[in-house]
């Protein structure tokens, strides 16, 4: 090395130095490469032309969009084939009729935690554990679930998601993340316990921690949107544009309000592949299974809890304690607390006892969509909340909580109005 | 002479992809109606028109260079997103023509009904993007 | 590499599956059965020059009021016999005098059912139940005959009503014939329109006064299905010896074409 350095400087130098100086050091590098690298000229192949187009803004925004849109009609179309197509006549015309005649005791305590109302005419109203709880987890989010984390293994496995990240690289800057935190946003439109999980990517204690409270609060899970597809399907997107919008607001302020810094990643973006479709079969499969082990059982036993809540009174209790709140701020009826209560242990089944509320005449279009927003932004469900102590630690979670009752009651309050003015 | 004739279509192809995203966005406007003719229908939705405006204009961007690997590129990547749409077209038809809405499956007619008319600008503008396969592996070569 | 040459086959394979579906649909305008709901229609008959078109509603009053009148009040599944008896009236008129109006001197029914509700809607549609005469001019001919060969009779409602404790899905048997012609048709109802042990129960709860709450709730759930069925369903779906209507045959053939030819194309690529 000092040889060849002796020779770049014309041999003048007797002595071998122990340091170089900045400028040395590029010279030695330049002096290597030289030798050992060939030089040409890099012809351009139709993916490298593409893949560049995808991350320029101009035209990565459009195929952006087309891409959700894409995401979007699919999940839309898989779900209803399987729910509006099968499970709904199923499960509403076969099934309930005959649990509703074959349970005995009706009218009793364990008919109303098992089968639910008797006079019910669809699963979603009887919101019992082997009516509502069944017909929710297999017939509407099970066909979500599948259908969001099959395209999300596609979009991965084609390397389109880094690209997207690239794309977003200067809008999540503005709130004090980088680009790459759209993989665990998106991640959390399937569930929000990888999502936590998938947050430990970024660098530091500011940025995960408002990553996980902007999840927990604002992105609502897959089966969560499953049931508010079957219910408001004309009102959704309204809804998670309301939503992204208050992640975005809460996540500038807390990204001025939060002590830290917020680093560059830098991450790898791989050349687009076809998906090879064992690895996305596999994938999807692997994600799937997981969250039919963990919310299965969830949605069975938070239909049992909340029934007993309802039978002791606790629900009406509690609806009559908040109803000056809930009818003055949120704009909406205080039955809807046994909805709130349910969401800390379900979402969906949450979103799908407030569809029940609203075909039994008890809710307004308008007072549905705001519950719904309700539901999505005021807790986490108990399997994200218990991610959340577990990534965070106690001391965080407790933030998370704050940062989740100022959202509440502001963007409620937000939503209320917003529902008003539009005249829904 | 080839690509000369190909920069022609492509050209023309994307005008009119930008047309149909352009009247799509106009449909899908509050307030407006969606237009029907024949077995031609323009869904009002604003996002599927702005998507399908951007690939006509991408689509004519890179007609005018298609010998170039870049021109190529730009078609390509608007051909790209009119599948993408088209694609959900047909997704969406085959998925809505097997059940009967019954719980059971469609008859034959339903089934078959269900690929009738009217169609949407995508799904007649998709087997004449496919032309681009052409032109790639004429690049290619 | 071998998988990606798969998807790109079966993306091609979809896409011409779908236009050559869709040009069939365009060409041979295809269209959606309509969920056409079963309209339950009038029996309409002549009575001496004048045409009458009787409703099931007009037929339930008249057996009502009659039942009232015999028994003092009105068993629960009755309505359900009178819907039977509908249909079956319906189909037979439908089947003998295809299309043409009977007579009502013309007619003749013979039913194998022991029962006061669906006796008195025949007689009703013949013009031979009791209180007709001032709602007739002509009358045909009505008559029990059980499936042993005996003919009943005693047709007052209150012996149908004895004797309706014992029948079973295989008394659900109508001959509906022209007088003048001879032309017979038989009706009978499919022995799964009833549920299982249907008879069973409605033997306990209309006669045994023993039934549970639960078995009397489950028999009200029973026969209000079964009389949904009478006035819901298709003929081919009640009725024993019908067929369901078969679709267009050019579609079919032109579906079969097409398929054949992708599935030939497919072999080639």
């Amino acid at each position: 090395m000092w040889e060849l350095l002796n020779r770049e400087r014309g041999g003048k130098r007797k002595m071998p130095r122990t340091s170089l100086s900045v400028d040395e050091r590029w010279k030695l590098i330049d002096s290597i490469s030289k030798q050992v690298v060939l030089r040409g000229k890099y012809k351009h192949t139709l993916k490298d032309v593409i893949s560049d187009l995808s991350v320029r803004p101009m035209t990565g925004i459009p195929l952006a969009l087309a891409v959700l849109f894409g995401f979007w009609a699919f999940f839309g179309a898989f779900a209803g084939f399987f729910t509006d197509g099968f499970a709904v006549p199923a499960f509403d015309d076969h099934f309930l009729p005959a649990i509703q005649r074959a349970f005995p005791g009706e009218g009793g305590p364990l008919y109303w935690i098992f089968v639910g109302d008797p006079g019910a005419p669809s699963c979603f109203e009887a919101f019992g554990v082997l009516t509502s709880g069944l017909f929710v987890a297999f017939g509407v989010v099970l066909p979500a679930i599948v259908a969001f984390y099959l395209v999300l293994t596609i979009l991965e496995d084609t390397g389109y998601l880094p690209r997207l990240a690239v794309l977003v690289d200067t809008v999540f800057h503005k709130i004090g993340l980088h680009g790459f935190a759209i993989v665990p946003t998106i991640l959390s439109l399937g569930c929000n316990v990888p999502a936590v999980a998938a947050s430990r990517v970024l660098e530091t204690k500011k940025q995960r921690f408002m990553m996980m409270s902007l999840l927990a609060v604002f992105i609502p899970c897959g089966a969560q949107i499953g049931v508010m597809e079957e219910l408001l399907p004309e009102y959704v997107p309204a809804i998670l544009a309301f939503l992204f919008f208050g992640y975005f607001v809460t996540g500038a302020v807390l990204s001025r309000l939060i002590p830290g810094r917020s680093p560059e990643i830098l991450i790898d973006v791989p050349p687009y592949r076809s998906p090879i479709m064992k690895n996305v079969a596999t994938k999807t499969w692997a994600r799937v299974s997981g969250f039919i082990k963990m919310a299965v059982p969830a949605v069975l036993g938070g239909i049992v809890v909340v029934n007993l809540l309802y039978l002791l009174g606790v629900i009406d209790w509690l609806a009559d304690a908040l109803e000056p709140i809930f009818v003055v701020w949120f704009g909406v009826p205080a039955v809807t607390v046994g909805a709130l209560v349910m969401a800390f242990l379900r979402k969906d089944m949450a979103v799908g006892m407030l569809g029940g509320m609203a075909a039994a005449g008890l809710l307004t279009t308008g007072e549905l969509i705001t519950s719904v927003v309700l539901v999505s932004i005021y807790f986490p469900c108990l399997a994200t909340f218990i991610m959340l102590w577990k990534e965070g630690g106690v001391r965080d979670l407790l933030k998370s909580l704050a940062i989740l009752t100022v959202s509440f009651f502001v963007f409620g309050g937000l939503m209320h109005g917003i529902v008003a003015l539009a005249g829904v | 002479m080839k690509f000369k004739l190909g920069s022609a279509y492509f050209a023309i192809l994307g005008v009119i992809t930008l047309a149909f995203g352009g009247l799509e966005v106009v449909t899908g406007l509050p307030g407006i109606e969606g237009l029907s003719t024949g077995a031609l229908e323009i869904p009002p939705d604003l996002w599927r028109g702005i998507i399908i405006f951007f690939a006509g204009a991408f689509i004519t961007a890179g007609a005018f260079k298609l010998r170039d690997i870049h021109g190529l590129g730009m078609s390509t990547f608007g051909s790209i997103m009119l599948w993408i749409i088209a694609g959900c077209d047909i997704f969406t038809r085959i998925m809505e023509s097997i059940p009967n809405g019954a719980g059971g499956l469609n008859s034959l007619e339903g089934f078959l009904a269900t690929y009738g008319p009217p169609y949407s600008p995508a799904l007649f503008l998709l087997p004449f993007s496919l032309v681009i396969f052409y032109f790639i592996k004429e690049v290619e070569k | 590499m071998k998988v990606g040459k798969i998807g790109i086959k079966a993306l091609v394979l979809v896409l011409i599956m779908f236009y050559a579906l869709a040009a069939i649909a365009w060409v041979t305008g295809v269209e959606a059965p309509e969920e056409e709901e079963f309209e339950l229609g009038e029996v309409t008959i002549e009575d001496n020059g004048t045409e009458l078109a009787i409703s099931i509603d007009e037929v339930s009053e008249y057996v009502t009021e009659k039942i009232e009148d015999a028994m003092g009040s009105v068993p629960e599944d009755m309505e359900m016999f009178v819907s039977g008896a509908y249909r079956a009236t319906l189909l037979g008129i439908s089947e003998v005098w295809e299309g043409e109006v009977p007579s009502r001197d013309d007619i003749k029914i013979v039913s194998s059912l022991p029962e006061p509700a669906s006796a008195l809607c025949f007689q009703y549609i013949t013009g031979t139940g009791p209180s007709m005469e001032n709602l007739r001019a002509e009358n045909g001919v009505f008559e029990i005959v059980l499936q042993d060969g005996t003919l009943v009779e005693n047709t007052s409602v209150q012996h149908l009503y004895e004797l309706s404790k014992n029948i079973t899905a295989d008394d659900w048997k109508f001959e509906i014939s022209s007088i003048s012609t001879g032309e017979s048709f038989v009706v009978e109802v499919k022995g799964d329109v009833f549920p299982e042990d249907f008879f069973g129960l409605r033997e306990k709860v209309v006669f045994g006064q023993t039934a549970s709450e639960k078995e009397g709730q489950e028999f009200t759930w029973e026969w209000s299905d079964i009389n949904d069925g009478f006035q819901g369903f298709e003929d081919y779906e009640i009725f024993e010896g019908l067929e369901e209507p078969a679709p267009d045959s050019a579609t079919i053939v032109a579906l079969i074409a097409v398929i054949l030819a992708i599935v030939i194309l497919a072999l080639i690529i």
